[in-house]
């Protein structure tokens, strides 16, 4: 990579991972290049900035490369610290704010693709587990207006872009969000009136369509 | 310098490797803590404090828990800042380096050792998969270099928070290179580290909670055999 100076993100238009990225750098105000990958043809950039996994969003800072969507949100944080801080000041909150966005990290994306890709038993499974997933992320929101209190925070940012997929889950599955989490449903409502989040996040019919094309793909019915 | 109302507990295991990072950590800051054995039974304070993974290590700080080792790792590192050297880099970018090995580390060192403990000793599979951690290693062997710019450490001159990721696995995979006929720390292969892991096993902070790879074998017959006869916890 030329040590430019600048930020140029690798990205794939509806990888909620990606969209963790492009919503910090939409919070912090920060101009960047955005460079779509075909997934199925990686460019030579992203397998240099990423030879370990290969895999995007990959942020690009002066030449330097950050990978993992988390670790890249907690970069962006840092190094743009002069507006809307992601993380809270105190030790304490910021190990819990940690500890969740890695909880979402571990738990929805793998859950939620078994909800799509799989039938019978192991769906009616799956179904079980993201509801659980949903209802431990409801008690840990409770009454407050977003995981970081008053401010949009980091688990926000971890989480957000994966509401745009709650239809998918919905329809797949047979589950109403609403129905099991009412609280994470209207804070996903109340996401939506950011600026950063509207702009990032797709129309769920359209994710559900590449959902379809997915399934397609695996050869599942 | 510690204040009042400093009540650190640390519900752990002597072999855990999890366990062992934040005891690390601890040393590092030189604090003293209540260490809270547990045993193959899971404690009620465990389950109390870690509702949803149930696991060790849990660090009770004036009675409120924190989890997962690398987050007890940087919650230490942030509340404790004139004690001792800075576990975290200070440069943002150095961070998130350090961050993505361990994320690296986690996601490929601990699945290895549990596939590789129960295999037969100098069999097939267990070399197949020995060579397999063995190249993830000589990726890890790369950071190193560029990381470690010459000095002792991934963190520098002082073990920090990449140092204490990895090296708390060394007793682990020493133990596997004894229990199953293997060999991992080849010099000839991973030349950094194996220098590098016979300084973070002689540093202050890791001798005492770093296990002899004799005790971690003969933990590591009544781990097997546990397994073998109960359900998964």
């Amino acid at each position: 990579m030329a040590s430019e100076k600048g930020v140029m993100l690798l990205d794939f238009w509806v990888s909620p991972f990606g969209q963790r990225a492009r919503i910090a750098l939409a919070e912090k105000g920060v101009q960047y290049e955005y460079k779509e990958e075909n997934l199925t043809e990686k460019s030579e950039l992203l397998l240099k900035a990423n030879p370990v996994h290969k895999k995007i969003p990959v942020l690009i800072h002066d030449g330097k490369p950050v990978c993992e969507s988390l670790i890249i949100v907690e970069y962006i944080n840092e190094v743009w610290s002069d507006k809307a801080p992601l993380m809270p000041s105190d030790p304490y909150q910021k190990a819990q704010a940690r500890f969740w966005a890695d909880f979402v990290d571990k738990k929805v994306y793998d859950c939620g693709s078994r909800l799509w890709k799989l039938k019978g038993e192991e769906q009616q499974a799956a179904k079980k587990e993201m509801i659980e997933i949903l209802q431990l992320l409801e008690a840990q929101l409770g009454d407050k207006k977003y995981f970081g209190g008053d401010s949009f925070g980091f688990v926000d940012v971890a989480f957000v872009p994966f509401t745009s997929w709650f239809y998918s889950y919905e329809t797949c599955a047979n589950f109403s969000v609403e129905g099991v989490a009412p609280k994470i449903a209207q804070w996903a409502k109340r996401c939506m009136e950011r600026e950063s989040v509207a702009k990032t996040l797709y129309d769920p019919k359209k994710v559900y369509e590449f959902v379809c094309f997915l399934k397609k793909k695996f050869g599942v019915e | 310098m510690t204040s009042e109302g400093n009540e650190i507990k640390l519900i752990g295991a002597w072999p855990s490797p999890f366990v062992m990072r934040v005891r690390i950590a601890l040393n590092l800051k030189k604090l003293g803590y209540e260490m809270l054995e547990e045993t193959f039974k899971k404690s009620e304070l465990l389950l109390k404090s870690n509702p949803v993974y149930k696991k060790m290590p849990v660090l009770i700080h004036d009675g409120k828990p924190i989890c997962e080792s690398m987050i007890i790792v940087e919650y230490i590192d942030e509340t404790w800042t004139s004690d001792g050297a800075s576990i975290l880099p200070s440069d943002s970018y150095d961070r998130a380096i350090a961050r993505f090995w361990t994320a690296y580390i986690d996601n490929k060192i601990p699945d290895a050792i549990s596939k590789l403990r129960p295999m037969v000793r100098g069999s097939v599979e267990a070399e197949a998969e020995a060579e397999k951690l063995v190249a993830t290693l000589q990726v890890i062997e790369e950071a190193f270099e560029k990381c470690s710019k010459g000095q002792s450490f991934f963190g520098g001159n002082n073990i920090g928070y990449l140092d204490i990721a990895l090296g708390s696995c060394l007793a682990w995979i020493k133990a596997l290179e004894k229990m199953v006929e293997i060999k991992i720390l080849i010099k000839e292969k991973i030349p950094g580290l194996v220098s590098w892991s016979e300084r973070f096993c002689a540093h202050d902070a890791v001798r005492e909670v770093m296990p002899e790879t004799d005790k971690m074998v003969e933990f590591a017959k009544v781990l097997l055999s546990v397994m073998a006869t109960t359900p998964a916890n």
